[in-house]
This record gives C-alpha cells, structure tokens and sequence, in this order.
C-alpha cells in the first residue's frame, strides 16, 4: 500500500520535504515503518522519532491501515 | 468540562490578558501565570531569530489532552494554554498557561505539570537562528 507520512521538524530537512509518499509491505505495524524508515534514513535513527496515527500517538504494536494519517514526530521543543 | 479550557496554536500575537480573563473566577484564591519569552543567547551564541513549527492539529488535541489531565489530577476551576507559531524576536511570548484555584498551590502544581508535559509531548519544533547558521531544539543528528 501506498502512504502519505507527514514530517516535521528536522525531518523537514532530512527529507526535504513536509509530506513524502511510501510504498510500503502489508501489513505493516508502527514499529515496522520506525525500522523500515530508520533502514532508508539512517539520519533518523539516532533521533528516536514517534510515530502519530490519525493526530495521535501510536504504541509499536499498531497495524497501519490505508487512508490514515501518519506522522513522523520528531523530538519535540515546544514552549 | 469545554468551558473550564482555553487551548490556541497560532501566529497571531498571544494576549496574557486573553488568558487571565479566561481563569478568572469569583471562586478562586489565585491564578498562576506562566510566560514564556524567547531569550537573547544558547550555547553561547547570540539568537536572532525564532521559528515554532507546529503540527497544528495534533499539538491542539495534545493541549487539550493536558488541560484535561490538569483538572484531573488537581483541585483547579480553569486553565489556559496558548502557543505561538511562525517567527518571534527576542523577548517575544512562545507560550502561556493560565491556571485559577481556589487555593495556590494546586494553581503553582499545575501550571507546572502543564509546562513541564507541554514540553514533552506537544508536536511543536523549535529552530533557534544565530548569525551563523540554525538549529533544531533538541534534535542532533
């Protein structure tokens, strides 16, 4: 399946982009796309990124299903 | 539940009187106030510039999600949390949080509990510009 992960942050510049489509296996878990993106972005890794699933955020073991919103958090610096 | 919060992410200015007014109540002994104001130097190098990014959406439903929790966990009646996005100069106003209590040290406790998590789990980035170049708050790859 093919999804839209909004980024953020530094991942704006890691990317180069705000928003970036990703092929991806199914099923896949939010644990699985942090490694699968960690794997394409070495970058990211050492961040220790979260994942948010429709505006919320997700535990590893949540399946990722078509059409939802998937977010790339970055270590936050709000305040 | 809804009229006991305030919760704003935006670019306009924030407005201290806006969140006192909010928390004010007849019923209340105190009100805690905290502001954040962006200040003049990190890592010794002088700022010139702020950028807050925000995933507006989320870092809406996460306020909420604090003030929610705040009157939970503590004798409070209202709260309000407001953050900036875009650019701000120095001395500029990031954030505020309003709490009101009848008594003060449920207000100073939660007003730090709202401070403390905001800057944990809220979806906002921050990107400190120097003369020299800029950097993302907490992130270094």
């Amino acid at each position: 399946m093919i999804v839209k992960l909004l980024v953020f942050g530094i991942f704006t510049d890691i990317f180069g982009a705000n928003q970036v489509d990703f092929e991806l296996p199914t099923p896949i878990n939010v644990g699985q796309l942090k490694a699968f993106i960690a794997k394409k972005f070495p970058q990211t890794e050492a961040l220790n990124f979260a994942i948010a699933v429709d505006e919320t955020y997700a535990d590893d073991d949540l399946i990722i299903n078509e059409n939802q919103i998937i977010a790339l958090i970055p270590p936050v610096s709000g305040g | 539940m809804k009229n006991k919060i305030s919760v704003l992410v935006t670019s306009e200015k924030l407005n201290i009187q806006t969140c006192y007014d909010f928390v004010k109540d007849d019923s209340c002994g105190g009100i805690t106030l905290f502001v954040g104001t962006v200040r003049n130097e990190s890592y010794q190098k002088k700022v010139t510039l702020l950028n807050f990014s925000t995933y507006k959406a989320m870092a809406v439903k996460e306020l909420n999600n604090i003030a929610v929790q705040a009157l939970a966990d503590f004798t409070i009646l209202k709260i309000a949390i407001h953050h900036a996005e875009g650019d701000l100069k120095i001395g500029d106003i990031p954030v505020i949080i309003a709490v009101s209590a009848p008594h003060r040290d449920a207000a100073f406790k939660a007003c730090q509990f709202a401070i403390d998590t905001l800057k944990k789990s809220v979806p906002i980035w921050k990107k400190e510009h120097f003369n020299d170049g800029a950097i993302w708050v907490n992130a270094h790859p």
